[in-house]
């Protein structure tokens, strides 16, 4: 049966060598789900399919119960109503705050300049950023950028958030604060996360399922409490230390 | 319009314009005729038999002694240069670095003009008499040399600045800089300095003004005698195969084995001012004496030279030329950002393609001459007379030939852009156009710019095809210096030599006074 949130089945994908075998897994609505795994594992080509960012060679791809990708079916990334915040943030460096919140909102097709200044004032009051709109991403922090970053996604106004290691560049102090913040925005907006990372401290905290992959195979998936109670093989045991 | 539409668009325009003629011109001289027309077997049997002629093979011979021999000399120079700015503490090098440029402004045909006056038999005012001729083979290869060695200098300089300075660093610990620079630095950045001078080969081999002004027959000047002279349409393009089948598969050495062998990456760890060679008073007195004086004679002595025997009379010549300066003025311009437009789409949407080199870079193996022949043996039709006998065949010259030039500027800005940046803008449901106008065109701004300069000096300086393909009426500034050299008026081929390096300067100088962050790219 065909659940709401994002339901992945058999995906396969390769590109000088085999990354993905036969992926089938899913991901609940408005909840966090953390995809863990050693580097080249696939999880990153994974969100990518996911996004639709990548064609998968083989398998299906399910977003609220509607089909996104199969074989005779392929919906562009900027029609599947997704948001990203890739590992390198992605920032224009030529924008200012407003403006990379004024080029999402364009797109989503508000051109009131009014309604585009208090739709940004809104979304940056979620990430702290209101009293920043015209200052430019190489003068924020590293935590400042992320939070451009999750604003920029929120602003689009789409329930399902893809995050790839997001933090994986700041401090452990920041990082703590940031997932905070993640987890109260989560709860407040009723979001689906999905969370990619390699660190296992960085997501098990947070997410309501962890899948963990290695060499491009599930290895295990289940619920954090479960997996490191009962961690399916040494890898994973060695992993998780 | 959706990405595909434009895509397919941008590729069928680079189609027509670009590849169509080239493949027109050799299909139509070696199939079609040979099917329909048996005449034509006999003419192409004699034009085959060209080759074995020993004068042909001879020039043959003298055409690639005339392009290595450069590529080597050039290599000499440029490589030295590059490290002394690089990777040694020689002082002045900001300065001299933006000076050893100036010989690429200069084109090589105005070049040989000076040293002419300098050295030959033209001019009369600064002559110096020689015991030797210098209308040889040795002068072109020295001339040329002079006027491309900026070419290998900036390609080495990039590939060093650009190498990831942890690969110096670990070496650091155990090994002397000497040791580095010779057994860690030259070997990773070998696979540049060798593009370096496949670039210089390439272009030397279908080099026309050179070789033509100073009496060398090679092969160039042979294809355009053969065709401008004896309307000898077949011998001309079969005459070229040799030249045009030599650089292509130059081109195809390039794409597969020489491109993917880069150990040069874009990293954030510069190594400008790690591991910089201290030299000695003496080295450097002996660093500075080698650069200034090939600087000297690469463009202060042409310069100079030209200068004097103009006796400055440049109102005079600004008078004379005033239309074909015009001409030339508004051709580059509308060529340029013709070119500047197109080179940024294919650059785009060539970016992850692994063989698109060999496509792009097709019309350099193409002598200019024949490129001439083939716009004009494709657009000469009552169908095309508008494209025929207008302003259009001379701004489709300049795309025919420089197109490759500029998209090989673009392409470098746009690769850095973060692939990330546009995919943010696509999962934020912009379009493909928001996307190139909003994210990517600002981004590659600086590159649009330096590409836009870049097709506008070769425009500007462009002969060997606008000799043959120029309509009545409309004649360039380069035409006119060519065809008052026969005339022997050294007083105003000087005169308006200067004005065209002041054409060609200008731009230039006001880019990188406007845009000083590309002096430091450069």
């Amino acid at each position: 049966m065909i659940m709401e949130g994002i339901k992945i089945i058999g995906i396969e994908k390769h590109f000088e060598k085999k990354i993905l075998f036969d992926i089938s897994l899913e991901i609940e609505k408005n909840k966090i789900t953390g995809i863990l795994g050693p580097s080249g594992s696939g999880k990153t080509t994974l969100l990518r399919i996911i996004s639709g960012l990548e064609i998968p060679d083989k398998g299906a791809i399910y977003i609220n119960k509607k089909c996104v990708c199969s074989e005779k079916i392929f919906i562009e990334p900027e029609k599947r109503n997704l948001g990203f915040v890739f590992q390198d943030l992605g920032l224009w460096p030529h924008m200012n705050i407003k403006e990379h919140l004024d080029f999402v909102l364009e797109s989503k097709g508000i051109i009131n300049s009014e309604q585009k200044e208090k739709e940004a004032v809104k979304i940056l009051k979620l990430v702290k950023l209101e009293n920043y709109l015209k200052i430019y991403p190489h003068q924020l922090s590293g935590g400042e950028k992320q939070r451009l970053a999750i604003a920029r996604v929120l602003a689009q106004d789409s329930k399902i958030l893809l995050l790839d290691e997001p933090f994986s560049n700041l401090d452990p102090v920041l990082k703590k604060e940031l997932k905070k913040e993640l987890v109260a925005l989560q709860k407040k907006m009723k979001l689906t996360i999905v969370y990619i990372t390699h660190n296992p401290s960085e997501i098990f905290d947070i997410a309501d399922k962890i899948i963990i992959l290695k060499d491009g195979r599930i290895m295990q998936e289940g619920k954090p409490k479960e997996i490191l109670k009962k961690p399916k093989n040494k890898f994973i045991k060695n992993f998780l230390i | 319009m959706n990405e595909r539409s434009i895509k397919f668009i941008v590729l069928f325009l680079f189609f027509i314009i670009i590849i169509l003629p080239i493949l027109n011109l050799f299909t139509s001289i070696f199939s079609i005729q040979l099917f329909y027309d048996s005449s034509a077997i006999n003419s192409l049997v004699n034009s085959i038999s060209f080759f074995y002629d020993p004068r042909l093979i001879t020039i043959f011979a003298r055409t690639l002694v005339f392009a290595f021999g450069t590529a080597v000399l050039c290599l000499c120079m440029g490589v030295p240069i590059a490290f002394l700015f690089e990777k040694t503490n020689i002082p002045g090098k900001s300065f001299l670095r933006i000076i050893s440029y100036l010989p690429l402004l200069i084109p090589p045909y105005i070049s040989t003009i000076a040293w002419m006056e300098f050295l030959g038999t033209r001019g009369d005012l600064i002559h110096l008499s020689l015991p030797f001729s210098i209308y040889n083979l040795h002068t072109a290869i020295i001339i040329m040399s002079l006027s491309m060695f900026p070419i290998v200098t900036l390609l080495t300089s990039l590939a060093i600045r650009n190498l990831d300075s942890k690969l110096e660093e670990s070496a650091s610990l155990i090994a002397s800089k000497k040791n580095i620079l010779s057994k860690i630095t030259l070997p990773l950045i070998k696979p540049q300095i060798l593009i370096a001078g496949f670039f210089v080969f390439i272009l030397t081999l279908s080099e026309y003004g050179v070789p033509s002004m100073l009496r060398i027959h090679t092969y160039s000047k042979e294809i355009f005698s053969q065709f401008s002279s004896f309307f000898n349409l077949e011998s001309a393009v079969i005459l070229s195969l040799p030249l045009v089948l030599t650089a292509i598969l130059l081109i195809t050495f390039y794409n597969f084995g020489l491109k993917d062998k880069s150990f040069v990456t874009i990293s954030t760890n510069s190594n400008r001012k790690t591991n910089l060679l201290e030299l000695s008073k003496l080295q450097k007195i002996a660093g500075l004496v080698f650069m200034i004086s090939i600087i000297i004679l690469a463009f202060f002595i042409p310069v100079t030279v030209l200068i004097l025997e103009s006796k400055l009379k440049l109102i005079e010549a600004l008078i004379l030329a005033q239309n074909q300066i015009f001409n030339s003025l508004w051709l580059a311009l509308i060529g340029a950002g013709l070119m500047t437009i197109s080179a940024f789409f294919i650059a785009y949407f060539s970016k992850n393609s692994k063989h698109a080199d060999l496509f792009i870079l097709l019309p350099i193996a193409i002598p200019s001459s024949i490129l001439g022949i083939s716009l004009i043996y494709f657009w000469n039709d009552p169908l095309s007379n508008l494209i025929y006998t207008t302003f259009i065949i001379i701004i489709l010259g300049y795309l025919i030939q420089f197109l490759p030039f500029v998209i090989k500027t673009i392409s470098p800005f746009l690769s850095q852009i973060s692939l990330s940046m546009e995919e943010s803008a696509k999962i934020a449901r912009a379009g493909f156009l928001r996307r190139i106008l909003k994210i990517e065109l600002p981004l590659a701004k600086q590159g649009l710019i330096a590409g836009f300069v870049v097709g506008f000096v070769l425009c500007l300086r462009e002969l060997g095809a606008t000799l043959l393909i120029a309509p009545p009426g409309i004649q360039t500034l380069p035409c006119r210096i060519e065809t008052l050299m026969h005339y022997g008026n050294a007083e105003m081929v000087s005169s308006l030599s200067i004005i065209l390096i002041l054409m060609i300067l200008i731009p230039v100088v006001m880019l990188l006074l406007t845009k000083k962050e590309l002096i430091s790219k450069i």
